[in-house]
């Protein structure tokens, strides 16, 4: 059945931050950017997470709570079960594409930035923030994938010292953009939303809220706006965020 | 015939419904956005997630998993408690009716909730003295029995507003069924709710060789329970004569109809909403009109109970 566990095993973990591990999996996943799945240790609890890449199937969890502290004490040749793929994933458009990142919302900015071909990706601009340097994943990784990149933080320990929001503002003042993409805390997406509507620029924001059903579209647990963000999302359109 | 000349709308008690089907209590009925939605969709009657007197965290995750013919969850009464709830649900503007529901371990407690939910634009009161998977509520504190259920119902009686129909809800997986429902009835309830989940059953994950649900065990739900909630149906019609509302893997216009026809009045869709969208409750419905038309029938209540006559 579609719900059904599927049980991996761990065959490498990378650490990306002091508070951030990836897990890369001995299985492939049919998914696309923006989607997540239930990950589910049993006996304790089932939690969502974006996928970072699906070939291998690998996760990225920030060490935010008991669920992944859990995930963090697993090892190399653990299993893990998730279920899902779920929710909609990002709609990709335009040339000129900025991603903005919050902390570990880079992740499924991540997995669309490497889904787009090699010879276009330097027309992706990556916008990533954090408090300080050491709490700014994937740094390296957007750098690889050949993406321009700029970082921001808070103590300006790395890159520019300041918010995301304002880079991008700056950035609009000079660059024409076709769409942006943005993960991270929701008053920094709504920050990005309200410029890009303003600014008719098409926008897409990750949600993140808790969810109990997961995927279903049946507990109502993960309400906003009369949406339910484990099914019509946890991609919306910028607008959703807009006042 | 035209399907406008097609009369969907049923009584209970004092509640006029549009059309039979209603919005199962545990499903979307957290805030009233969602169940605008679930108006959106065509349901008669929409039904709040029970409230409970303190917020409940419920059970861990998962609290709910699919199996071959629905699903079992464990959800454990999670709610933000009715203060919380009521304010929500104070908002209430929708013609629809809106059916509060609460839960609680004793019949005082029922009292208390009672108090407050009926503050709010609640059309009709159901209790559920049936949840096979929460430790101090409904068959886990001893309320599937005709005493239990007697005792609760004419508590909670006096105390409500009698312009407020009581629906009482009652567990497929107890003995003395029509027992239990006659003390309901005797005590004044206005209408039976049947039922609640199955069960409780249980699904283990092979390669972890571990139960999925962190509480082991969840109701039943889905096409899989529909036989099980249409013997008690059809046992309940000769048990009692105040409305039964048919709750148990509804989830086509035919499973509508063969509900009626075992002596429903209305018909309760919960899991069907995974299968077929929120709008599911349109699709019934349509799917009835059309099978009413093609049998030149005008009235669904002209179907109620006639299985009964074979």
């Amino acid at each position: 059945m579609k719900n059904d566990y599927q049980t991996a095993t761990i065959v490498k973990i990378e650490i990306e931050t002091p508070i951030v591990k990836n897990f890369i999996l001995d299985i492939k996943l049919l998914a696309r950017p923006g989607q997540y799945v239930m990950v589910w240790i049993p006996g304790q609890n089932e939690k969502p997470f974006g996928v970072m890449s699906t070939d291998p199937f690998s996760l990225s969890i920030a060490k935010v709570g008991p669920f992944s502290t859990l995930m963090h004490n697993l090892a190399k040749g653990d299993k893990l079960s998730f279920r899902g793929p779920y929710g909609n994933g990002f709609t990709l458009k335009g040339k000129k594409i900025v991603l903005v990142g919050g902390g570990y919302g880079a992740v499924p900015l991540y997995f669309l930035a490497s889904t787009i071909g090699n010879g276009k990706r330097k027309n992706i601009t990556v916008i990533l923030g954090a408090k300080t340097k050491s709490l700014l994943p994937f740094v390296a990784k957007f750098k690889a994938l050949g993406c321009k990149t700029v970082f921001a933080t808070d103590d300006g320990s790395y890159g520019i010292k300041g918010f995301t929001t304002d880079v991008f503002d700056t950035m609009l003042k000079t660059e024409k953009i076709d769409s942006v993409y943005t993960c991270g805390p929701e008053i920094m997406m709504r920050k990005i939303a309200d410029i890009c509507y303003h600014k008719k620029i098409f926008c897409q924001v990750s949600m993140e809220k808790y969810f109990k059903c997961g995927g279903l579209g049946l507990c109502g647990e993960c309400n906003c706006k009369g949406k339910l963000v484990c099914v019509d999302g946890p991609v919306f359109n910028g607008k959703f965020l807009v006042e | 015939m035209k399907k406008n000349l097609i009369d969907l709308s049923v009584k209970i008690k004092t509640v006029t419904l549009k059309n039979p089907t209603i919005l199962a209590s545990g499903l979307l009925g957290l805030d009233v956005k969602t169940l605008e939605r679930v108006v959106k969709g065509g349901a008669g009657a929409v039904t709040m997630k029970s409230l409970t007197k303190e917020p409940r965290k419920g059970h861990n995750n998962p609290i709910i998993v699919e199996f071959e013919g629905g699903f079992m969850n464990a959800v454990g009464y999670a709610n933000k408690g009715i203060d919380c709830g009521a304010e929500e649900f104070s908002r209430w503007r929708n013609v629809v009716p809106l059916i509060g529901s609460i839960v609680a371990p004793t019949s005082e407690e029922f009292c208390e909730l009672v108090e407050k939910i009926q503050q709010i634009p609640i059309k009709a009161l159901e209790i559920a003295l049936s949840c096979p998977h929460t430790p101090g509520y409904g068959l886990l504190a001893g309320q599937g029995t005709p005493k239990a259920t007697s005792h609760i119902t004419k508590t909670v009686k006096k105390k409500l507003h009698s312009t407020i129909p009581l629906i009482v809800k009652l567990s497929p997986s107890v003995p003395a069924l029509g027992e239990i429902a006659k003390a309901a009835e005797s005590e004044g309830a206005d209408a039976i709710n049947m039922g609640n989940t199955l069960g409780p059953g249980m699904k283990i994950d092979i390669n972890r060789a571990s139960p999925i649900l962190a509480f082991k065990v969840g109701g039943m739900s889905g096409p899989a329970i529909k036989p099980v909630m249409i013997r008690c149906v059809y046992d309940l019609y000769e048990a009692v004569k105040i409305p039964i509302i048919a709750t148990g893997g509804i989830t086509t216009g035919e499973d509508m109809i063969e509900a009626i026809m075992a002596g429903a009045t209305a018909v309760g869709v919960g899991t069907a909403i995974y299968y077929r969208g929120i709008s599911v409750f349109t699709k019934i419905v349509k799917e009835v009109e059309q099978w009413m038309s093609e049998k030149n029938y005008k009235n669904i209540m002209s179907l109620r109970g006639i299985a009964h006559q074979t």
